[in-house]
């Protein structure tokens, strides 16, 4: 599926997405950015797309799993184990050896990123999108592309810098 | 098209760059370039965390685009070709090599080759047969009396 096709076909139900994401998550903020990262989703496997005999179905029924998915993360996330956990995590003998190796360090915090800025700092980090596109993909502003961007690589640098202090 | 002059950024540059990335409004132009600029050795210490992470966007890069499926199929059949060319040539080559120096005359025809090859061979069995047949000849008493001879050093 062309960009063309992307856009003509899929982002006309991104107000009905929307719409189910703010059913099940019952927060505007996590629905919109559930629906982006859905889109972000549908959009790295275009090529398959086609192959469904009704793509807005597909789509819809992707959102509600995803939302389904979030919403069960969000109900077992407890800030203050977590933050234990992460604190610990990086304490023990082993990591602190490992620490040391940069790659591993900086795939560790990407992925500990909330997802939907994961998705746009390897869109634009990595597969070498320019903001504007993935605000065409994600039906969004470029401004909210730029956001989410700017707070994930800040991000990173702070928990790199972090984790790399001896 | 505007022609960009390639030219080697300054530090003050290179800052404002930066700041524009952490905000988000880097081109990928304008990344690569932070990224040429960042792979240099002998930085400032205050460019090691962005050092560190171009680093890493770059080696994810380069990671993605060698395991490209097209390029893997490509290099699969390019391999079994190569493969298939050398098995052949083993096959062929001695076929073409076939040919025997008689009295420094070069002959190529396979079945004369042959025929003064298999002479060679009889030739060659014929000497290890004589060589055998001496052997039986001396028997253990005369192989005795040879060996205290030598020892003894008086000859006759």
């Amino acid at each position: 599926m062309s960009q063309e096709l992307f856009k003509a076909e899929i982002l006309p139900i991104r107000q009905k997405l929307l719409f189910h994401a703010q059913r099940i998550l019952e927060n505007e903020f996590e629905a919109e950015d559930a629906v982006q990262e859905v889109l972000l989703k549908l959009w790295h496997i275009r090529e398959k797309l086609p192959d469904y005999d009704n793509v807005a179905a597909f789509a819809t029924t992707v959102t509600k799993n995803h939302c389904l998915d979030r919403l069960k993360v969000m109900k077992r996330t407890d800030p203050l184990d977590d933050s234990h956990q992460a604190r610990a995590a990086f304490d023990n003998p082993y990591l602190q050896m490992e620490r040391k190796n940069t790659e591993l360090i900086l795939k560790q915090i990407i992925e500990g990123l909330p997802p939907l800025q994961q998705a746009i700092i390897r869109m634009k980090d990595m597969e070498e999108y320019e903001v504007e596109e993935i605000a065409e993909i994600t039906g969004t502003k470029p401004d909210a592309v730029r956001t989410n961007l700017s707070r994930a690589r800040k991000k990173v640098r702070e928990e790199y810098l972090k984790l790399t202090k001896v | 098209m505007k022609l960009v002059k390639k030219h080697k950024m300054t530090f003050g540059e290179a800052d404002a760059l930066i700041e524009k990335y952490y905000d988000g409004f880097t081109t990928v132009e304008e990344e690569k370039r932070l990224q040429a600029f960042l792979s240099q050795n002998g930085l400032p210490e205050r460019y090691a965390a962005e050092q560190a992470i171009f680093g890493y966007f770059k080696n994810r890069k380069s990671k993605q685009a060698f395991t490209l499926r097209p390029y893997l199929k490509w290099a699969g059949s390019v391999a079994a070709v190569f493969v298939i060319l050398v098995a052949g040539l083993q096959f062929i080559q001695p076929t073409y090599a076939s040919y025997a120096y008689v009295n420094g005359k070069k002959i190529t025809d396979l079945d004369q080759v042959k025929v003064q090859a298999l002479n060679s061979l009889n030739n060659v069995s014929g000497k290890n047969n004589e060589v055998k047949q001496t052997l039986n000849d001396i028997t253990d008493n005369q192989l005795i009396k040879q060996q205290l001879d030598v020892f003894s050093g008086s000859g006759e």
